[in-house]
């Protein structure tokens, strides 16, 4: 009697202490960390795309001051400069920081036109443990936020973190730096644009004063098969249960559990979400990361991708396909890929089924754009109030050939930023 | 409801979340025990008794590259000296007045000197010897853009030796208006280039892998110019077969580049070629 008494508070004992083993093994086992996902990445990192998550974090653009203050922003049709200098930033140690200076406009417009210095500049403000990732160096210092990373040329001692937001301005005393080794890859031929950052409702903007030439590009446009994404992220383990549903121009893919992808004809655009995925502390380091483990996990062509804007605020994430430093609008609505943080453990990620692999010979290969004085004055005579302009940028435009079947055309064009929207200034002249 | 039923129900609780759990991780440790990796790949190939030499896992890095066969080659010929020549479309053929012996084991050296040789051949410099696609009959010359030797047709210079190891003659293509299409890219390495051969499978039972390189191939013709990548170039004797068939992998994206008729369109392949 005794013993039956025993036996069911015993059973529970052992079970909850069995409980607690099994999910203590699938916690310590990285392998299981990540449940489904982390397998798939494995697996999938022998695949096609040779772009780390070094590549696609990359600076976007350098702007050089010469030692008289003249701005260029410097590319390279040969070698991919930023990564040039990654490699030389590698080896930098940080000894200490110091705060130079906070919400002076003007001062921070001074230290960007620092004579004998580089910049290296984002799109958007990152932080101190992402920089660290993406250069692999040993910068140990505050995780403060900035969008530019300034080096000297005639001080290897020091680098600034500069942020557009409210004018940080902050000084790094470096370690491991050799400006000589910086100057050998900027002795490299390079295609040069005369600039002067000036600032546009108090706003640092990439002026260009002279009108701008730049090379057209032709692409084969390469296109993924719908059946490549739903065998690749639709059949996960076990769940031979995917619900197929074909509508007019969707197709809708579901497995009733965590996954859901669907497939628009008409723009051929993919909207993948996943209900099962951890994206970590939250960070920015961390949801970048995530970023990017997901996009191998999917399979998208990574290879001229970059970072193009990132919103805490609705946590989305754009990138875009970058040809010669400068990014490409109008792929698609929303660029190459838009990932959005949903919750904790989801996401929704839209790419576009397109993608510019092999380079063929453009039909024409320079174009000639105007200064951004003229526009700026044309934009005015149009009617289009200056402080509703947010940001002007080079692009590409993207556009299918004529000539030929599958192929892209990239001309180069300004892109005006007006109320949250990119638009070709003719678009935005012509009022469309 | 009394104590004893509490326990009872929570007891059913936890042994449903021990099977639940028990399942999940099961489950993951199966998926994970066929992630294969490359080695893994390079041991299955060895029990094919596929042949290969240990390859290198370092990455390299080449260009896109647009070029084509134009004029330029016709325009410097008219500066060549004791041969007489005509050209088949954009090929050069050549016979040279007086024949040129070719020692066994000088032959690299004997026709440098001819290749060298602005009034023997044209662009000769920009070409260079390829022990690899050379045979018994003929030595290739291989046209060298963006820094990597071009294995196709389209830049290549071919001397036929006879029996007596005399070179009679050559034919020469020369690709002329090379622009760079984009900046440098990295490849995938040696290692990879032969995993993916293996499991497109392109590589029978038996098969043996003579040497590898990686070399430009023409990817496709566009707006009337050749278009090239980086490719790794394989030499695959299949078992049993005397002749040597060269298979190609995209070094930058690890597709086969199908040759021949398997390939649609206009931009078909024309490239394979064998070395007996």
């Amino acid at each position: 009697m005794k013993i039956r008494q025993l036996l069911l508070p015993t059973g529970l004992g052992v079970a909850l202490v069995l409980s607690l083993v099994l999910s203590g093994m699938m916690w310590t086992n990285p392998a299981h960390s990540n449940g489904n996902s982390g397998t798939k990445v494995t697996k999938t990192s022998d695949n096609t795309s040779n772009a780390t998550f070094q590549d696609i974090y990359l600076p976007s653009y350098i702007i050089s001051t010469s030692k008289t203050g003249k701005q260029q922003t410097l590319t390279n049709n040969r070698i991919n400069i930023v990564s040039q200098l990654r490699d030389k930033m590698s080896r930098f140690k940080s000894t200490g920081t110091t705060s130079i200076s906070q919400g002076s406009s003007s001062k921070y417009l001074k230290q960007l036109h620092r004579k004998n210095s580089l910049l290296l500049n984002y799109e958007t403000s990152m932080t101190v443990n992402f920089f660290r990732k993406v250069f692999q160096n040993q910068l140990k210092i505050p995780n403060m936020r900035f969008n530019r990373v300034q080096l000297l040329l005639n001080d290897s001692k020091h680098l600034y973190l500069l942020n557009d937001k409210n004018y940080h301005i902050e000084r790094v005393t470096l370690k491991g730096n050799n400006s000589s080794k910086l100057k050998k890859v900027l002795a490299d031929q390079m295609v040069k644009h005369e600039v002067d950052i000036k600032l546009l409702n108090g706003k640092p903007l990439v002026y260009y004063p002279k009108a701008v030439k730049l090379k057209n590009y032709s692409f084969q446009l390469t296109q993924q098969t719908e059946t490549y994404y739903a065998n690749r992220i639709m059949t996960s383990n076990n769940s031979n249960s995917v619900q197929v549903k074909r509508r007019k121009n969707k197709t809708e893919y579901n497995d009733r559990g965590f996954r859901q992808m669907t497939v628009d004809k008409s723009s051929d655009t993919v909207t993948f979400t996943n209900y099962n995925s951890k994206s970590g502390s939250g960070s920015f380091l961390s949801t970048m990361n995530h970023a990017y483990q997901q996009m191998v996990m999917v399979g998208i062509p990574m290879d001229s991708i970059r970072l193009f804007y990132y919103d805490s605020g609705n946590d989305t994430t754009i990138f875009r396909t970058y040809v010669g430093g400068v990014p490409v609008f109008d792929q698609s609505g929303f660029g190459a890929v838009r990932f959005s943080t949903l919750d904790q453990t989801s996401y929704r990620m839209y790419f576009s089924l397109d993608s510019l692999q092999v380079p063929i010979p453009p039909e024409r290969s320079t174009t000639t754009l105007i200064s951004m004085k003229t526009l700026l004055t044309e934009l005015k005579n149009a009617g289009i109030k200056q402080s509703k302009i947010t940001n002007i940028k080079l692009g590409y435009e993207w556009s299918r050939a004529t000539d030929m079947k599958r192929a892209v055309n990239l001309s180069p064009t300004w892109y005006v930023l007006i109320n949250h929207q990119w638009e070709t200034y003719t678009d935005a002249i012509n009022g469309d | 409801m009394n104590f004893k039923r509490i326990l009872g129900i929570f007891l059913i609780i936890f042994i449903a979340i021990d099977v639940f759990l028990f399942v999940v991780y099961n489950r993951s440790s199966v998926t994970n025990s066929d992630t294969s990796s490359s080695s893994n790949i390079l041991e299955e190939m060895r029990k094919d008794q596929i042949s290969f030499s240990k390859p290198a896992n370092d990455t390299h890095e080449g260009f896109y590259f647009s070029a084509d066969n134009s004029s330029t080659l016709r325009q410097q010929a008219t500066g060549l000296q004791q041969q007489s020549y005509r050209f088949d479309g954009t090929e050069l053929v050549s016979e040279f007045k007086r024949s040129i012996t070719v020692p066994t084991g000088k032959t690299k050296k004997t026709l440098d000197k001819v290749v060298n040789n602005p009034v023997l051949v044209a662009f000769g410099d920009s070409y260079s010897y390829s022990k690899k696609l050379s045979t018994k009959t003929e030595i290739v010359y291989v046209q060298r853009v963006a820094s990597g030797p071009v294995y196709s047709k389209y830049g290549q210079i071919r001397f036929t030796l006879n029996s007596e190891r005399r070179v009679v003659g050559y034919s020469q293509n020369y690709l002329s208006n090379v622009k760079l299409l984009k900046e440098k890219t990295k490849t995938i390495s040696e290692k990879k280039a032969l995993t993916w051969l293996y499991q497109y499978n392109e590589l029978s039972n038996g098969a043996k892998i003579d040497w590898d390189n990686l070399a430009y191939t023409r990817l496709l013709t566009a707006r009337g110019q050749y278009v090239f990548i980086p490719t790794w170039v394989f030499a695959v004797r299949m078992s049993g077969s005397s002749t040597t068939i060269l298979k190609r992998v995209n070094a930058y994206t690890g597709e086969i580049i199908k040759t021949g008729s398997s390939n649609q369109s206009s931009n078909s392949n024309s490239e394979i070629f064998t070395i007996n």
